[in-house]
């Protein structure tokens, strides 16, 4: 009788625990996740930022682009922005393309991130540089 | 009588009474046990709700070409009934224009695309507001703008030709905080309410580099 009791309350006790732990397991997924998501678009906005400080110092844009996409910056962004707490598992591809409506002072800038866990987030921003100043706008951001 | 077999009634009480004793004590046990297994779970909800708030808020203003602290669209719009501030709304304008508010009967974060669509996207909010910052005169450095000097003129007209109060166009990045209490009321004392406060820098408004 004892033996049948104390079974059963134990019983219990595991399915109880197991519930816990399940929604614990998946509750730290779920924020693991998120955690990714976040990092990858924050790495992909700083792949855009790199490659608007590269091009702020070459004069003449269409020598970059010449008419076609160019890949501008591929690799760990920890390379590439040589140095600082960056996660070296964070893989940033920056494309940059001609104005798609042919406008020749403007560029179109692709960022990809690619964190660990395979998430991935992509940044387009379309850029001009003032002529007045030199300094260079967004345009859009999206 | 001598000698019958059986349990005298002594003997019967006892083990009843042990019995008794054996039992309660695990529901006692199980009971709370079986609390802390549902709070676990509306914890977990209460935590995906405040993801999705945050993460769709943020979404819809990082990418804004514009923000509203007000609500604009065909549907009950603030501009049209003279108001041009409420401190729990605010307007992402872009491609498709999108309003957050928050229900105040119902405790709802309401989504409004602009047009007829109004539904609710996060339930059990207790508060949410929006503060507002710009660029400083001088610098770059980003200063709260009161709500005071967003409603005081001087008005111009934006290409929806709405009137806009000079210092909404000033800007530049959106402080979100958002509290959420559990859905069940009965687990509150478990599950205590939860809030966030995060900024985002509006990319599109971004000062040139």
């Amino acid at each position: 009788m004892a033996l049948v009791t104390v079974l059963m309350a134990m019983l219990m006790m595991l399915a109880l625990g197991a519930g816990v732990a399940m929604t614990t397991l998946t509750e730290s997924t779920i924020a693991a996740n998120h955690r990714d998501g976040l990092q990858a678009l924050y790495a992909a906005e700083a792949g855009i930022d790199l490659a608007v400080s590269r091009l702020r110092s070459i004069a003449d844009w269409q020598t970059v682009v010449k008419g076609a996409s160019v890949t501008l910056l591929d690799g760990r962004l920890a390379d590439l922005l040589q140095g600082g707490t960056v996660d070296s598992r964070v893989v940033v591809t920056v494309t940059v393309s001609p104005d798609p409506n042919g406008h020749e002072g403007i560029l179109a800038l692709q960022s990809s991130a690619i964190v660990s866990g395979g998430i991935r987030r992509t940044v387009q921003m379309s850029i001009r540089r003032r002529p007045a100043t030199g300094e260079i706008e967004i345009l859009s951001w999206r | 009588m001598k000698g019958r077999a059986g349990f005298t009634m002594v003997e019967t009480l006892v083990a009843t009474m042990i019995t008794v004793s054996v039992v309660g004590a695990v529901l006692a046990v199980v009971g709370p046990a079986q609390a802390v297994v549902r709070a676990q779970g509306e914890a977990a909800d209460l935590q995906q709700r405040l993801r999705a708030a945050a993460d769709v808020l943020a979404g819809d203003l990082r990418a804004a070409g514009a923000v509203r602290p007000y609500r604009v669209g065909a549907l009950r719009d603030d501009g049209l009934a003279g108001v041009y501030y409420r401190p729990d709304t605010v307007t992402a304008l872009g491609e498709t224009n999108r309003t957050y508010y928050l229900k105040p009967d119902t405790f709802e974060l309401m989504q409004y695309d602009g047009g007829v669509s109004d539904f609710p996207m996060v339930e059990h909010v207790v508060a949410l507001a929006f503060e507002y910052f710009g660029a400083d005169g001088a610098g770059r450095a980003l200063v709260r703008i009161d709500p005071g000097i967003l409603i005081d003129g001087p008005w111009s007209e934006d290409a929806s030709r709405r009137l806009v109060d000079a210092d909404v166009e000033r800007i530049r990045d959106v402080r979100i905080s958002i509290r959420l209490e559990a859905t069940a009321s009965s687990l509150r004392r478990l599950v205590p309410d939860q809030d966030i406060t995060f900024d985002v820098a509006l990319r599109n408004l971004a000062p040139p580099r």
